[in-house]
């Protein structure tokens, strides 16, 4: 008997001990619920109710808002604008982030290695706001870097951010600039957490660099690839302050983007529940591709 | 050796870690909450920082002289102008902590927002019979009163400003301007400098193509919307269709698409009109009179002449635009009859305006009648073209609450024939039953 209770007053120390723990994380769950759970929760409440932030009035409006919204022109415009943004900048951040860590894992006696991945990783820490305004200047048709080069290789200049054809396209390099240095360093960790000794097995039984990079390095790189992949997904389909400082969405809409509309739909045209089913359908939208990607490249390797 | 807690301390540790963090939010917001007093009435005046300079040396002494000698604290704000609209609202949202008076478009804050307070009876009375008949639509709202410019308006209307130099060289009479449309085609074709390639280097006539807000290409594009007769949108009835794509309005945006994309006599890269004729890369353009101060604070040594806006079948125009831009007073401040009262005695005076008017950054155009035959006013460059706009009466003005919406999808629609992504009337057509979804909506 007397054992039986000593064996019995862990288990209920224990139970106390699940309960304390609840509030331990009672303060961060406070946290996520206040920041995370309730505008989520608020902005599903706002797709069925017409809410006034001036004088709180929320009248139910039923399915109109989100009709309203579904039948809007330029938000349909604005979403493809940032698929199309998403569909350019997502295969070139990773490739070239790819080659770039592979070319610098490569050259370890690479001089002022350190200088060259900072450099990289520079555009990172500087305000995409701040550089756009550079790449204003860079783009511009009639003095910009860009132009004068194409000139003096006597070859036809381009008409850049003010061509409705041209504008996503040379976003598109600002933004894979931007965040190069970063997926770099994602790409440069894995490399350099593969076990040297694999590739010194493949080079004794006759596998070249290129053989190599195809059956050891890009295998094993398989987590760094889906995990850049899926950043960069959500990142390009989210976009904004790019298109937004350097563009303001033009020439006619061919730069405004999905972030962009809900932006100016809640806080140009106090239009809040538009903005929440547009921002709804980004949000479930960004949900669904990522899980789509996830299953078609996410691979176990093991060697 | 490590020290085991016991489950007292355990659960003392827990049960005040939650109690702070659910108190968390209600401490913080203690911290921000205002704090009523007794004493001086406090006013916060907000403006967007555009107008700083005009505001603290021309307005501010003016009204700080007023707040003294009325037991009131007046104090100056100026919210950058990017994005002015997100932080005005966050600020009347929350309500405490919004502005007693702020300087805004009157269609969206007195419109669309509702934020703005009606003016008080015997001022609106008194503006009624003290300001020019011309700018008095562009500061109602359902016939009231909301508040007028604090420092003179950029002008009736746009005008014609063109460069005698260019003129002379071209081989045309620097005193005989463009009078009708078909002559600005003409004189844009002996104006117009391109490259070995073709490229427009200097436009004949400068037209706006971009810009951030689409209300920036509607407005550049009324000179010759309402030349040819064509509308944007009326404002009375509501109505779009029909106007927004009516044979006139399609007949003047294929007359602009002309100059951009058919005979190409204006550039599409080179920037802003202001902006090309102050870099003497457009012989022609069209904005308001406040130019008159502009041109030479950014460009000295650009000589330019005004001339009123080419005839295509419309004689003339009148004062036609967009809602102005005012200090309003919020509706639902505590200190509203105080606020109403600064802006009685020291702002809405025609004395006020005349100072504010002249500041060099600013060469406003007067509202107030007593201030039309000022040496100020008869000594600006555009003095003859402003009275020759009044002259001809009321032009449009497209007060309602959704006008900023409707600007930027009529401009939407002018931009795409300007490019060349679509025909003017394919374009004006969708413009048009854009526009009547957002009347309708």
């Amino acid at each position: 008997m007397k054992q039986q209770r000593a064996l019995k007053k862990p288990t209920r120390w224990g139970a106390q001990e699940e309960r304390f723990g609840w509030l331990f994380i009672a303060p961060m769950m406070l946290y996520v619920a206040i920041v995370f759970f309730i505008p989520l929760l608020f902005m599903v409440f706002l797709t069925v109710f017409r809410w006034s932030p001036i004088d709180g009035s929320s009248p139910f409006v039923g399915l109109m808002m989100i009709k309203q919204a579904l039948t809007d022109r330029l938000w349909w415009l604005s979403l493809a604008n940032s698929a199309k943004f998403m569909a350019l900048s997502v295969p070139a951040t990773v490739i070239l982030s790819l080659l770039s860590a592979v070319a610098f894992a490569s050259r370890s006696r690479l001089p002022l290695k350190g200088l060259f991945k900072t450099l990289y990783f520079l555009p990172l820490v500087t305000s995409l706001a701040v550089t756009a305004f550079i790449w204003l200047w860079i783009f511009n048709p009639d003095y910009g870097f860009f132009n004068s080069l194409l000139r003096a290789l006597h070859l036809p200049t381009l008409l850049w951010l003010a061509d409705t054809e041209q504008v996503i396209p040379s976003l598109v390099i600002v933004f894979v600039w931007a965040r190069l240095g970063f997926e770099m360093a994602i790409f440069l960790s894995g490399i350099e957490s593969i076990p040297h000794e694999f590739y010194e097995a493949a080079k004794i039984d006759g596998a070249g660099s290129i053989q190599s990079f195809f059956r050891i390095t890009l295998p094993l790189l398989n987590p760094q690839i889906v995990l850049v992949g899926v950043l960069e997904v959500i990142a390009g389909l989210k976009v904004f302050e790019l298109p937004y400082v350097a563009t303001a969405g033009g020439p006619v809409n061919a730069s405004r983007v999905a972030v962009m509309h809900i932006y100016e739909s809640a806080f140009r045209y106090l239009e809040f529940s538009k903005a929440s089913v547009a921002a709804l359908i980004l949000f479930l939208l960004i949900v669904l591709v990522t899980l789509i990607q996830m299953r078609l490249t996410q691979r176990r390797f093991e060697y | 050796m490590v020290r085991q807690i016991s489950r007292r301390d355990f659960l003392r540790i827990g049960l005040v870690g939650s109690a702070a963090a659910a108190l968390m939010p209600t401490l913080a917001g203690c911290g921000g909450g205002a704090q009523k007093s007794s004493g001086p009435i406090k006013l916060q005046y907000w403006n967007t920082a555009r107008d700083t300079k005009i505001q603290d040396e021309a307005i501010k002494p003016r009204v700080d002289k007023w707040a003294a000698e009325h037991n009131t604290q007046v104090e100056f704000v100026a919210v950058p102008y990017a994005d002015f609209e997100a932080k005005y609202l966050s600020a009347f949202a929350s309500r405490d902590n919004a502005p007693d008076l702020f300087i805004g478009v009157v269609s969206f804050w007195a419109g669309a927002a509702n934020v703005a307070d009606p003016m008080p009876d015997a001022l609106a009375k008194r503006l009624e019979t003290e300001v020019v008949d011309a700018v008095k639509p562009g500061y109602k709202m359902n016939g009231k009163w909301m508040g007028l410019s604090d420092a003179g308006i950029p002008g009736f209307g746009p005008m014609l400003i063109y460069n005698p130099d260019d003129f002379a060289e071209a081989g045309l009479d620097p005193k005989k301007p463009p009078a009708t449309m078909d002559e600005l085609l003409e004189y844009s074709r002996k104006l117009v400098k391109r490259d070995a390639s073709g490229n427009v280097i200097r436009s004949g006539c400068a037209m706006r193509y971009d810009g951030a807000l689409g209300l920036g290409i509607a407005t550049k594009f009324f000179p010759f919307l309402h030349s040819f007769g064509g509308q944007m949108f009326d404002p009375a009835t509501g109505k779009s269709q029909g106007i927004a794509n009516s044979a006139e309005t399609i007949e003047a945006v294929e007359y602009v698409t002309k100059y951009t994309q058919g005979e190409k006599l204006a550039s599409i890269t080179l920037g802003v009109p202001e902006v090309q004729f102050g870099q003497r890369k457009a012989s022609m353009m069209f904005r308001e009179g406040h130019m008159a101060g502009w041109i030479p604070t950014n460009y000295p040594g650009v000589n330019f002449v005004f001339a009123p806006v080419p005839k295509a079948r419309k004689v003339g125009m009148g004062l036609t635009g967009l809602s102005e831009w005012a200090p309003l007073v919020y509706k639902f401040g505590p200190n509203k009859a105080a606020a109403w009262e600064l802006l009685d005695k020291v702002v809405y005076t025609a004395e006020g305006e005349l100072i504010a008017a002249q500041h060099p950054v600013n060469q406003g155009v007067c509202c107030f009648k007593a201030n039309w035959e000022t040496p100020y006013m008869q000594g600006r460059k555009d003095y003859a073209v402003e009275q020759y706009a009044l002259a001809n009466g009321q032009g449009t003005v497209y007060m309602h609450a959704k006008t900023g919406k409707l600007a930027d999808r009529f401009a939407q629609g002018v931009q795409e024939s300007m490019l060349g992504k679509k025909k003017a009337k394919e374009a004006m057509d969708a413009a048009a039953a854009d526009m009547e979804t957002i009347l309708k909506s």
